[in-house]
């Protein structure tokens, strides 16, 4: 299906991609408590996100920690409008019972 | 993907989105009113002159990014003012209300009006200001609970 991108099947990278373009930008522990995924998964999901250009990360000292701050690139923006069109028009075929 | 896979897929980003409304957007009073005083100093600053118009927006931008660094610790993000969506005509409607606000001490100081009458019109940038901030959030908050994905 055209418009599709394979890196946005998994759920959890889909929802990551929606919340971050909401935002300007989210903390790494934000994010993974509104996604509800471990560190490591989330790590994966963005380390994925990223090399794509999806994702921007930068690093930054707060509160005496250093915490990861991501942000979604114009490419990530880009690519989150044509899955979630794709994804429509697939919805479009589904029967209203089903909905 | 199937049409029910799909359909799952979209009532992911809409439960993401909202889980964003519900835990991270509440803004407290202080916050409004913060942001309403610092359009205010910058706006009197432009009123009463070079010397305080500087000390004034000094002041105002360094509490620009005291607010924006306590966002950010307290929330665990950070939202642009001036991001597309639902908030933009919200966002123009501040920046159009300060633009005549700017204009307005511009004459009182060309007019040597008293220093009452740039008050009052921070006063009333203030009060703006802080209406403005609390609509944003409002709005903000109803499209990330409105979905749609």
């Amino acid at each position: 299906m055209e418009g599709l991108d394979p890196l946005l099947n998994a759920p959890a990278r889909l929802q990551i991609a929606a919340l971050l373009a909401k935002v300007t930008e989210m903390e790494f522990a934000k994010l993974r408590e509104l996604v509800g995924v471990s560190d490591s998964v989330l790590s994966k999901h963005l380390a994925a996100l990223a090399d794509a250009r999806h994702v921007r990360l930068r690093k930054a000292a707060m509160g005496g920690r250093q915490r990861t701050w991501a942000s979604l690139t114009r490419d990530g923006r880009r690519a989150l409008g044509a899955h979630v069109a794709a994804l429509r028009a697939i919805v479009a075929h589904l029967p209203a019972a089903a909905e | 993907m199937n049409p029910i896979e799909a359909r799952a897929a979209l009532d992911g980003i809409d439960d993401a989105q909202r889980a964003l409304a519900l835990k991270a957007t509440y803004c407290p009073p202080w916050r409004h009113a913060a942001f309403g005083a610092i359009m205010a100093a910058l706006i009197l600053g432009i009123g009463v002159g070079s010397l305080w118009q500087g000390l004034l927006s000094l002041i105002a931008m360094l509490a620009l990014v005291l607010l924006a660094t306590n966002d950010r610790r307290r929330y665990g993000l950070f939202v642009n003012g001036y991001r597309k969506g639902a908030t933009l005509p919200v966002t123009l409607a501040l920046l159009g209300a300060t633009l005549a606000a700017i204009f307005g001490e511009i004459h009182a100081r060309e007019a040597g009006l008293s220093l009452a009458t740039k008050f009052g019109i921070a006063a009333i940038a203030f009060v703006v200001a802080v209406a403005a901030s609390v609509v944003w959030s409002r709005v903000y908050r109803r499209e990330l609970l409105k979905g749609g994905a």
